[in-house]
């Protein structure tokens, strides 16, 4: 074989593509390449990589959420999803790039909810997340002695006795006592298939008022969030939050309702002794805010209102107004849930991480390098071993990396092992194609490509385990019953098999009972990834090319 | 005489004394069997579990100043959380503080909380916390992974070959990698975490690699005598692991020296000791077993040569 021959092989051909499609993919095409730091004493190169990393490289945390239910099974998986939908519209709404929130199963038939997010405020995220994000806007009813209250056409009366506040209807049967803490219902409320709520929120000994609070509408009654129109003002330690939100009809109407007990004021809503009723917004039952309400609400059924709130600093506000917009948005979640992982990496952890990463594959492949020198010593054979591996690893980066797969610590890893195994089959065709000239090449390269392949097979069966375990267990089952198959038909060749296979059957069914789940591992999917794209990429681009190349060097 | 020369003479006197050198991978194997055993006795566990199959709290911390590491695990216990197992990792951005706190597991907020009420000005560097639920599901479906892997191996092995005594001979010199590995992992401190799992996996994958080159030129008659087709596998298959043992160890210096211990630095060590055991175990267990089956001969050693 001639270099003419060799650059017509279209073993080489692939290869060359292979590298080519990974630079197309890798380089950012339209953005400068080239980079320098803020000093300008450090040069780089930007690349489609990027954006791909895991937060063990860029920083940020992980979290794994279980839900408070009973439920198990295909009920939990639809709880679970339900839930990942809420907290993906939450996180939408903190200005974080790219959260990534899965429903991972993780045998046995539960189901956790996952979150990845490049924050490493972990208290600010758990706050989001975490939330049940119940939100109500309340009106107060405070009760001394005795008060009416009319909703619609329907008149009603408050008692205090006590502490106790009993309810009568004076229109209707309706009757109910409270005690601090209840809450009741009215459905003859003038408003079609809606109900007015009242909850007795506390009790004030000093003026023995019974504070009870009407519900004028809840998140439920959102049904759009104008984030569009958010404002930010203020200033000097005090700034302010609004933006509109716009509500049912039905709850309109009923704001309109409870708003009709109120005195109108100039401006605003007054409560029977000229102080303001002020609107009380809350959260899971903890009161974020409380406003001025204005007097068009004692007089038109608006579906238009504005939500408002603050912080310290701008930051802050602005903190607040998404976290509150992402709950208004996302509703309650489907079943409260609590934090049972979490992992947290600073940026400048990540950075350390990626310096090592790249180091260390890197100088893996130089390492291996020397290594295969030591042997050989003819660099004519131990440069192409070290460029095969390292083009392994460029198209890894290029193909794979910049399109499905995340850069993660666990990648790294599999990186380095994929480009161990890649080197011991160079090693493997290399000594093959160096053995006596008793074979013709072709028996040289079937002798080698079947050590290749039979080590592929067990290298990529012994990660598949990682990734699906379910799988792996019906196969094995499948392989145990081919291989008794094969037994019986063959007339009894290899004996063996049957016991193996009966063997294979016993770990399927058994592994199979325990609900095998690949989601358990999915802190190293990568690493199992990885590694078997790096040695497909070796079986079928990189080892056929650096075998004619170790073809023509031998002839 | 050059080195090859002599290394291929030296080798023709292991070859000629196979029962005797088999007791080399035989005593290996017995050695690390007793030290899974004592860690067994010791703690319950054959292999020290780390918190992501134990559940807890794993945290790193950047600390403004000096610290002394049996005054923190006091503060820790002071505030509730007895166990506390600090370590101090040195790097090359400075020493930080890594400290093991047993289930329950803590918030982020809550151990920083507990540093700086102790007067200590601290940055989180990284934090893990798993609870103990969540981690026992982890191990199991780690064990049922293991299993699967393991079988897989088998049956590609026995597959490819298809006669009894040399698939038996890969499959158990795997399966001797694996623990000399984990006795590796227990004489050296190395917890089983998701990342050392991965590993001992990936073990499974790369220990055969070796084994099958040695089985595939062995079993081949038709080139030569056994003796030079072992040589010749001995020359492949050394070269094979010095490649995955440089490319790993390198891995760990580096990780350690930039980061500290870590999962990589755990991956690391865990696979060069297992490439490191495939050696006696392939050239001096395999091959005496290959020899005896291809030649007839009894492999049990009745002294002398």
């Amino acid at each position: 074989m001639d270099k003419k021959d060799l650059l017509k092989e279209w073993r080489i051909w692939v290869l060359g593509i292979s590298l080519l499609v990974s630079t197309v993919l890798l380089v950012p095409w339209g953005n400068s390449t080239l980079f320098f730091d803020t000093g300008g004493d450090q040069i780089g190169f930007q690349t489609n990589l990027d954006n791909r990393t895991s937060i063990e490289f860029s920083g940020g945390t992980r979290l794994l959420l279980e839900l408070e239910t009973n439920e198990t099974g295909q009920e939990l998986n639809t709880l679970a999803n339900n839930v990942r939908q809420t907290l993906e519209i939450r996180l939408s709404n903190l200005n974080i790039p790219d959260p990534s929130v899965r429903v991972i199963d993780i045998g046995g038939e539960e189901y956790r909810v996952q979150v990845e997010v490049s924050s490493s405020n972990q208290t600010r995220l758990r706050n989001v997340l975490q939330r049940e994000g119940s939100f109500e806007s309340r009106m107060p009813v405070p009760v001394q002695d005795s008060r009416n209250f009319t909703l619609g056409d329907f008149d009603y009366g408050f008692e205090r006795s006590d502490r106790v506040v009993n309810v009568e209807g004076f229109d209707n049967n309706y009757s109910a006592s409270l005690e601090q803490g209840d809450r009741i219902q009215i459905s003859d409320n003038g408003v079609n298939r809606y109900n007015t709520s009242f909850v007795y929120k506390n009790y004030a000994n000093s003026s023995s008022t019974a504070m009870l609070e009407a519900v004028t509408y809840s998140g439920d009654d959102i049904e759009n969030v104008v984030s569009g129109e958010s404002r930010i003002s203020g200033g000097g330690g005090n700034f302010r939050f609004s933006f509109p939100v716009i509500i049912s009809s039905e709850s309109a109407e009923n704001r309109l309702h409870i708003s009709q007990n109120y005195r109108q004021g100039i401006e605003y809503l007054e409560l029977e002794n000229r102080s303001a009723a002020r609107l009380r917004l809350y959260v899971d039952d903890n009161l974020e805010n409380s406003l001025n309400v204005a007097s068009v609400f004692g007089s038109q059924a608006e579906t238009r209102s504005v939500i408002q709130g603050g912080g310290q600093t701008r930051g802050e506000a602005e903190e607040s107004m998404g976290e509150l917009q992402g709950i208004l948005e996302s509703g309650s979640l489907a079943a409260p849930v609590n934090v049972v992982s979490s992992s947290t990496l600073s940026a400048t952890r990540g950075g350390q991480f990626m310096t090592a990463s790249i180091l260390s594959i890197i100088g893996s492949l130089i390492a291996v390098g020397l290594a295969v020198f030591a042997r050989y010593k003819d660099p004519r054979v131990v440069l192409p071993i070290v460029f095969t591996g390292a083009s392994e690893v460029y198209i890894l980066l290029g193909a794979y990396f910049t399109t499905v797969g995340t850069l993660s610590l666990s990648a790294v890893a599999g990186i380095i092992a994929a480009v161990g195994t890649g080197v011991d089959d160079q090693i493997i065709i290399t000594d093959e194609s160096g053995r006596e000239e008793l074979q013709g090449w072709k028996q040289k390269m079937k002798n080698a490509f079947f050590v290749i392949f039979t080590s592929a097979a067990s290298t990529i069966g012994a990660m598949l385990p990682i990734l699906a375990p379910s799988t792996v267990s019906y196969l094995i089952g499948a392989a145990g019953l081919g291989l008794m198959g094969y037994t019986l038909y063959s007339r009894g060749r290899n004996k063996h098999y049957i016991g193996i296979g009966a063997f294979a059957i016993l770990v399927s069914v058994f592994t199979t009972t325990l609900g095998p789940s690949g989601a358990a591992l999915s802190t190293i999917h990568e690493f199992a990834r990885t590694t078997i794209l790096g040695i497909l990429v070796g079986i079928t681009i990189t080892r056929p090319a650096f075998a004619k190349f170790i073809e023509y060097i031998k002839e | 005489m050059g080195l090859e020369s002599r290394l291929e003479e030296r080798y023709s006197g292991i070859y000629d004394s196979h029962q005797k050198f088999f007791l080399v991978p035989v005593v290996l194997i017995l050695l690390s069997a007793g030290a899974l055993g004592f860690s067994y006795l010791g703690n319950g566990e054959f292999l020290d579990k780390g918190t992501d199959f134990t559940g807890g709290t794993e945290a790193q911390f950047n600390v403004n100043g000096s610290f002394d590491p049996v005054e923190i695990e006091q503060v820790f216990s002071s505030a509730g959380k007895p166990g506390a197992n600090v370590i101090v990792q040195e790097t090359t951005e400075g020493d930080n503080l890594l400290v093991e706190i047993p289930p329950p597991d803590i918030s982020q907020d809550e151990a920083r909380q507990i540093l700086e009420d102790a007067g200590y000005s601290v940055e989180v560097l990284q934090f893990n916390s798993i609870s103990a639920s969540v981690s026992e599901q982890f191990f199991v479906q780690a064990q049922i992974a293991f299993v699967l892997a393991f079988t897989v191996m088998s049956i590609v092995i026995f597959t490819a070959f298809k006669d009894i005594t040399p698939s038996i001979a890969v499959v158990f010199a795997a399966a001797g990698d694996i623990l000399v590995a984990g006795a590796g992992m227990v004489i050296l401190g190395i917890p089983l975490t998701l990342g050392s799992l991965a590993a001992l996996l990936m073990l499974i994958g790369y220990s055969v690699d070796t084994d099958i080159v040695l089985s595939s030129r062995s079993l081949n008659r038709e080139r030569g005598s056994l003796e030079s087709r072992m040589w010749e596998s001995l020359k492949t298959g050394v070269t094979m692991s010095s490649g995955g043992i440089a490319g790993f160890t390198l891995l760990y210096i580096v990780s350690y020296l930039v980061v500290g211990p870590s999962e990589l630095s755990n991956i690391a060590s865990v696979m060069v000791i297992g490439l490191m055991a495939d050696m006696p175990l392939t050239w001096l267990g395999n091959t005496a077993i290959l020899k005896s089956y291809i030649e007839g001969e009894s492999l049990i050693y009745r002294g002398g040569n």
